[in-house]
C-alpha cells in the first residue's frame, strides 16, 4: 500500500514538475517579448528625439551660414555664336554670396576692334534657345560692381541656372553689333563658408529675399527672460525659504503649498490672459513688461518647488551649529542653510529659465512680436518686443522656403540659449572645490 | 554640598531683571563677588506632555569645568540646551525656571535669545562644520555673520582661536581648504575653536567626544584644561572615566531629576546618594 | 597648545569685542520674516489675478451668449453677427488628448518599467537622461518639426496608406489627409507627454518598497509577472496620477497643437474624423488672438481660456490627490 501512495505521489510531482517547466518555458518566452517591448517603446521615443536634433542642427546652421562662391568667366570671339575672329580677350571673377544673393563681378578686356557699346549678362538654355537678357553690365573695362539676383523670379531657378553654367557675359561692339566677346560663367571649384553674422544682429530684411535675421527675437529672449527673472527668482526663492524655514502646518503654508502645485500645472497660454488682462489692457498696448510677468508667473512655482525641497535636504546639525554661534535666523537661513543649498537651488532657478525661455503662446499674448529692437527707455517697457519663440511661430506661417530656413536658424539659436543655461550651471556657479569630494581623511 | 542658602540671599528673583533694559552688559564686580557663573533655579522643561527635567537647581563656578552625566535619557542633554536657550528652538519644548548667567535670568522676559548664544557657546555631539565654507571661513563665521568686519581682527581672532582649540598648527598652511576635509578628530576642534571665536564666556559640550577615536579624543580633553582658565565648562559626558579624568565637579543626573552635584572627587570616591553610587560602580547605565 | 586669553590686552580686546557683539540687536529677523510671507502670499496673489482675469476678461462674452456659450458650436467673429460657441474645440481638445494618451501612456509606462525593472543602472541612467532632454526641448521646436518634417514622413507612411487601405470600411479614416489634421497633432503630443508622464512613473515605481519585487522574484515569477500582477496594482494610484498629468499638460499644450492641426473653425471643427481639420481651446486662441478686433472676439478667446482653466484645475487637482495618495499608502498601508 505504502509504495502505490509513493507512487502516486512521485507521479504527481513529476506531473508538477514537468507542468512548471512547460510552464515556465512559455512564461520565459512572454518574458523575453514584454522586454523586446519595452525596448521598443524607448526606440519610440528616441527616433522623434534624434529626428528633432537632427534636423535643428542640419536646417539651421545652414541657414546660419553664408556661401560664397567663386565663378570666372574667358572672354573670346569665338565663344559667340556664330563665332568671330578677333584679337579682343577679356576675362572676369565673380563671387556668388548665398546670403545676399548677390552676385558681385570684376571684368576686363583688352583690345576691342571698337568703342563698346553695350554689355550685359545673358541666359541661355540650349544654343538653339532664345538669349534672356538678365542684367545690363556698365561700360569700360574694368567693369566692377555687382548685381542682385533677388531681381529674378523665381530666384532658386536663377541660382540654379548660375550654377549650372547657363549664364554668359557679352561685350557688343560698333562693329560688332551682335557680340565681340562672350564667355560662360563657370564656377571655378572654390567657395568659402562661414557664419553669417549678420543672421544674429540684423532685423529681418524684405519676405522674399531672405536677407537680414533674428537679431531682435535673439535679444528680446535674453531681455523678457531677465527681466521676468527679476520678479520671478526673488519671489520663488524666499517662498520656498518660507516653506521650509519659518512655515509650520499653519493653514496658510498649506495654502501656498497647495496653489503652487496647482499653477505647475496652469497651462501657460492661461497665463498669458492674466499678462493681456492685467498689463496689456492698462497700458494699452502689448508689451515686453506685460510678458515678463507671465514668464515669471510660469517660473515661480517651480523655484519654489525645487527650493523648499533643497532646503529641507539640508541636514538640521547645520541650522543649530549656526543658531548656537548667536547668529540671527535670518542670516543663518540665508547665510548658512541657503549657501548649503546653493546648487540645488541654482538648478532649479536654471530648469526655470530654459523652460521659459522656450515658451511661447503666452508671449502671443503679452509682447506681440515686432522686428524692431528693444529700446532700453522706460517707453521700452511698454511697447512690444520680438522673442526667439515667438519669432519660430510666426515665420512658420509664412509660406517663403526662406522664412523656413530663418525658422530652423532660430530653433538652433533657441536650443543653444537652453543648452548654454545648464553648462553655465555646470561649469560657472557650482562650487568646484566641494564636489569633488574627496571623503575625510581618517 | 553647595550651599544654597548663602546663593539665594545673594540671588536676584527674576522679576526685578524682568524691568530692566534688554542690554545686560557684563558687570564684572558683580559676577566676581559672588564667584559663580551660572546658576540654575527650579528649572522645569517639557516636551509635549512628558516632563524632562524635573526642579533643577544647581551653581557652577568660574573657570572650572562641570561634567553631567548619567544614563541615557537621563535629561542631561535637556538641561545643557537649557543653559544656552537652545532647547526652545525644538518644537514642543516648552521651560520653567530661571538660569542665571552671572546675575541676569537669561530667561527673563525682554532678553534676547540670539544674543544669550553669544555669550554662552556650544558644540555638539557629532561635528558639524559648515560644509560649503573653508576652515578658515567656519572659524569667522560667527564673526562675520554679525557684522565683524574688520579683516585685521578676524585674522587675528581666527588665529588665536584655532590656536586655542589645539588645531592651529596641523592646519594652519590649509586655512582655504574645506571644512569637511579634514579628519573627524579635527573637524571637532574646528567646531571648538568656532565657537571660542565668538569670545564666549561659557562653553557647553554635549557628549563631545563620543563620535571620536581614543587619540582624538584624548586630544580635546587636554584641551579642556587650558580652555577652563578663561572660560567655564560644562561638559555632557556618557564616559564616566573622561568625567573622572577631566572635570572639577561631577553632577548626576537620572530620569530628569539632578540626584547629586559636589566636586568630581567627592562624587567619585565618596557619593551620597545609593543611586548615585550604584551609576558609579557600573550597576545600570 | 596656546590659551586663548594669554594677557591683559587680548583680555580687554575680548571685552570690547564682546560689547560689539552685543550691542547687536536683531530687527533683521522680524523684517526677514515678513519678507518671505510676503513673498509666499504673493504666490497665492498669483492664482487670485488669474481667475480674476479670466473671468474679467469672459464677461463680455457670457453677457453675449449666456450659458449657451459651452454648447453653441457657431464661430463667427464679424461684428454685428457675432455668435461665439465652445464645444467644437472642446472636442477638439479631448480628441487630440485621447489620441496622445492612447498612443503616449503604454509607451511612457513601457519606458518606465525598461529603465526602473530592466535595465541595469549602467543603461537605464544614461537613458532617462536622454528622455530628460526631450522634456526640455521647447513645444515650439516640436511644433516647426512637426509641422516641415513628421507631417510629411506621417502622410506618406501612415495616413494615406491608412485612408487607402480602411478609407472605405472604418469611418475613423473616411477622409483624403493631408497632414494637417487631429491625427497627426495626437501622435506629436504624444511624443512630448513622453518623458513627464515616464519621469514620474519612475519615480513612482522606485517608491515601491524592493521587498516586494523580492517576494515576489523568490516565488519564481518573471519580471513580466512581477510588473503586471505584483508592481502595478501596488502603484495604481501613482501611475493613473502620473497619467492625469500627462493629461493635464496635453490639455494645455498650445503651440504645437496649433501648428499641426489645421485650423478648422465653428462647427466644422468637430473632427468627425481622425484625418479631419479641427482645432483645440488653446490653438484657436493661439491662432486667433492677435487678430480678435470684433468686440466681442477678444472675449470670446478668453472664455475659452476659462474653460480651459477650469479643466486643467480639475485634472491637476485630481492627479494631486491620485499621486499623493499613493505615496501615504506605499509604506506598507492598506487601500
Amino acid at each position: 500500500m505504502m509504495g502505490d501512495i509513493s507512487n502516486v505521489q512521485e507521479k504527481r510531482r513529476r506531473a508538477i514538475q514537468d507542468a512548471i517547466v512547460h510552464q515556465s518555458q512559455k512564461r520565459k518566452l512572454i518574458d523575453r517579448v514584454f522586454t523586446g517591448v519595452t525596448i521598443s517603446c524607448i526606440a519610440l521615443a528616441m527616433i522623434p528625439l534624434g529626428s528633432i536634433l537632427l534636423e535643428v542642427v542640419k536646417n539651421g546652421t545652414s541657414a546660419m551660414l553664408k556661401t560664397v562662391t567663386e565663378f570666372e568667366t574667358s572672354l573670346e570671339g569665338s565663344q559667340e555664336t556664330p563665332s568671330v575672329t578677333t584679337s579682343a580677350t577679356g576675362k572676369g571673377t565673380f563671387l556668388y554670396n548665398d546670403v545676399t544673393h548677390e552676385l558681385s563681378f570684376n571684368i576686363t578686356y583688352s583690345g576691342l576692334s571698337s568703342s563698346e557699346n553695350a554689355a550685359g549678362i545673358y541666359r541661355q538654355e540650349a544654343p538653339e534657345n532664345d538669349a534672356v537678357n538678365l542684367f545690363a553690365l556698365p561700360l569700360g573695362s574694368p567693369k566692377v560692381g555687382s548685381v542682385d539676383l533677388d531681381k529674378l523670379r523665381p530666384r532658386a531657378a536663377a541660382e540654379e541656372d548660375l550654377f549650372s553654367g547657363l549664364w554668359y557675359v557679352i561685350i557688343y561692339s560698333n562693329d560688332y553689333p551682335d557680340g565681340e566677346l562672350r564667355g560662360q560663367i563657370l564656377p571655378t571649384g572654390e567657395a568659402s563658408t562661414s557664419i553669417n553674422f549678420d543672421f544674429f544682429t540684423q532685423p529681418q530684411g524684405a519676405f522674399t529675399t531672405g536677407e537680414g535675421g533674428i537679431g531682435p527675437a535673439i535679444q528680446g529672449t535674453l531681455i523678457v527672460v531677465g527681466y521676468a527673472s527679476l520678479i520671478g527668482v526673488p519671489v520663488g526663492v524666499l517662498t520656498g525659504i518660507y516653506l521650509s524655514e519659518y512655515a509650520g502646518n499653519s493653514r496658510f503654508a498649506y495654502m501656498v503649498r497647495f496653489f503652487n502645485n496647482v499653477m505647475t500645472g496652469m497651462p501657460s497660454i492661461v497665463i498669458g490672459i492674466v499678462g493681456y488682462i492685467l498689463i496689456v489692457l492698462v497700458i494699452g498696448s502689448f508689451n515686453i513688461t506685460a510678458g515678463a510677468v507671465a514668464l515669471s508667473i510660469i517660473m515661480i512655482p517651480i523655484i519654489v518647488g525645487v527650493t523648499e525641497e533643497t532646503l529641507k535636504l539640508v541636514p538640521h546639525s547645520i541650522r543649530e551649529a549656526g543658531h548656537s554661534l548667536g547668529i540671527p535666523k535670518w542670516r543663518v537661513t540665508l547665510f548658512i542653510t541657503l549657501r548649503s543649498a546653493k546648487n540645488g537651488v541654482l538648478t532649479g532657478i536654471v530648469l526655470a529659465l530654459s523652460r521659459i525661455a522656450g515658451e511661447t503662446a503666452p508671449l502671443i499674448m503679452t509682447i506681440l512680436g515686432t522686428s524692431l529692437f528693444f529700446q532700453f527707455t522706460l517707453d521700452g517697457l511698454t511697447n512690444p518686443v520680438d522673442a526667439l519663440p515667438l519669432r519660430i511661430f510666426r515665420l512658420a506661417a509664412q509660406p517663403y522656403a526662406d522664412a523656413e530656413s530663418f525658422g530652423w536658424g532660430a530653433a538652433l539659436v533657441l536650443i543653444l540659449i537652453v543648452l548654454s543655461l545648464s553648462m553655465a550651471l555646470r561649469f560657472l556657479v557650482l562650487d568646484r572645490r566641494y564636489r569633488v569630494s574627496g571623503g575625510a581623511r581618517v | 554640598m553647595i550651599n544654597y542658602q548663602k546663593h539665594r540671599n545673594a540671588a536676584v528673583t527674576s522679576e526685578e531683571y524682568a524691568n530692566t533694559s534688554v542690554d545686560y552688559k557684563l558687570s564684572s564686580a558683580q559676577a566676581y563677588a559672588r564667584g559663580y557663573k551660572v546658576s540654575v533655579r527650579n528649572l522645569d522643561s517639557w516636551f509635549g506632555v512628558k516632563q524632562a527635567l524635573k526642579n533643577i537647581n544647581f551653581d557652577v563656578k568660574e573657570n572650572t569645568i562641570t561634567s553631567m552625566i548619567g544614563p541615557s535619557g537621563c535629561g542631561k542633554t535637556t538641561l545643557i540646551r537649557c543653559l544656552n536657550r537652545m532647547n526652545e528652538m525644538t518644537p514642543g519644548a516648552a521651560v520653567k525656571g530661571s538660569v542665571y548667567l552671572d546675575d541676569v535670568d537669561i530667561y527673563a522676559s525682554g532678553i534676547d535669545p540670539v544674543t544669550i548664544k553669544r555669550r554662552i557657546g556650544m558644540v555638539f555631539q557629532k561635528p558639524n562644520p559648515f560644509p560649503t565654507m573653508s576652515i578658515y571661513d567656519n572659524v569667522a563665521a560667527g564673526l562675520k555673520l554679525n557684522g565683524i568686519r574688520d579683516k585685521k581682527l578676524v585674522n587675528e581672532i581666527v588665529e588665536e582661536s584655532l590656536r586655542g582649540a589645539a588645531l592651529w598648527d596641523e592646519v594652519k598652511g590649509e586655512l582655504g581648504k574645506p571644512g569637511s576635509s579634514i579628519s573627524g578628530g579635527q573637524q571637532q576642534r574646528l567646531c571648538i575653536a568656532r565657537a571660542l571665536a565668538m569670545q564666549p564666556e561659557v562653553l557647553l559640550m554635549d557628549e563631545p567626544t563620543s563620535a571620536l577615536d581614543p587619540i582624538a579624543s584624548a586630544k580635546i580633553e587636554e584641551l579642556l584644561n587650558d580652555l577652563k582658565r578663561d572660560l567655564t565648562i560644562i561638559i555632557v559626558t556618557h564616559n564616566m572615566q573622561q568625567a573622572a579624568r577631566v572635570s572639577d565637579y561631577t553632577a548626576f543626573m537620572y530620569l530628569g531629576e539632578m540626584v547629586e552635584y559636589g566636586s568630581t572627587k567627592q562624587i567619585f570616591e565618596n557619593p551620597q546618594k545609593e543611586l548615585t553610587e550604584r551609576y558609579i560602580s557600573g550597576k545600570f547605565g | 597648545m596656546g590659551s586663548i586669553v594669554s594677557d591683559r590686552s587680548s583680555k580687554s580686546r575680548r571685552d570690547s569685542l564682546s560689547s560689539l557683539l552685543l550691542e547687536k540687536k536683531g530687527k533683521g529677523d522680524r523684517i526677514f520674516r515678513w519678507i518671505v510671507i510676503g513673498a509666499s502670499g504673493y504666490t497665492l496673489l498669483m492664482l487670485v489675478l488669474v481667475t480674476f482675469s479670466v473671468v474679467e476678461g469672459s464677461i463680455p462674452v457670457f453677457s453675449l451668449e449666456g450659458l449657451g456659450f459651452f454648447i453653441g458650436t457657431d464661430w463667427n467673429p464679424v461684428e454685428g453677427r457675432e455668435s461665439y460657441g465652445a464645444l467644437p474645440y472642446v472636442v477638439g481638445t479631448l480628441v487630440t488628448a485621447g489620441i496622445a494618451m492612447a498612443i503616449g501612456v503604454p509607451i511612457s509606462l513601457g519606458i518606465a518599467v525598461f529603465i526602473s525593472e530592466i535595465a541595469p543602472p549602467k543603461i537605464g541612467t544614461p537613458v532617462a537622461y536622454v528622455i530628460e532632454v526631450l522634456a526640455a526641448i521647447p513645444s515650439i521646436i516640436y511644433g516647426l518639426w512637426a509641422l516641415f518634417v513628421f507631417r510629411i514622413w506621417l502622410l506618406d507612411y501612415v495616413e494615406r496608406p491608412l485612408y487607402q487601405a480602411f478609407g472605405g470600411t472604418l469611418p475613423f479614416f473616411a477622409k483624403a489627409p493631408f497632414g494637417l489634421d487631429v491625427f497627426t497633432a495626437g501622435i506629436v503630443l504624444a511624443v512630448m507627454i513622453i518623458p513627464i508622464i515616464s519621469s514620474i512613473s519612475r519615480e513612482i515605481l522606485k517608491a515601491i518598497p524592493n521587498s516586494q519585487r523580492e517576494a515576489a522574484y523568490s516565488l519564481g515569477a518573471t519580471r513580466w509577472e512581477t510588473v503586471r500582477k505584483v508592481l502595478f496594482p501596488y502603484a495604481k494610484a501613482g501611475l493613473l496620477g502620473a497619467t492625469v498629468i500627462g493629461l493635464g499638460r496635453a490639455v494645455g499644450e498650445t503651440i504645437l497643437v496649433t501648428m499641426v492641426i489645421g485650423n478648422a473653425i465653428g462647427i466644422s471643427a468637430i473632427p468627425p474624423t481622425l484625418f479631419s481639420q479641427s482645432n483645440t481651446i488653446s490653438s484657436v486662441i493661439a491662432s486667433q488672438f492677435n487678430e480678435a478686433v470684433a468686440p466681442f472676439h477678444p472675449s470670446a478667446l478668453i472664455a475659452l481660456g476659462a474653460v480651459l482653466f477650469v479643466l486643467t484645475m480639475g485634472i491637476n487637482v485630481g492627479a494631486q490627490l491620485l499621486v499623493s495618495r499613493m505615496v501615504k499608502v506605499a509604506p506598507g498601508g492598506r487601500e
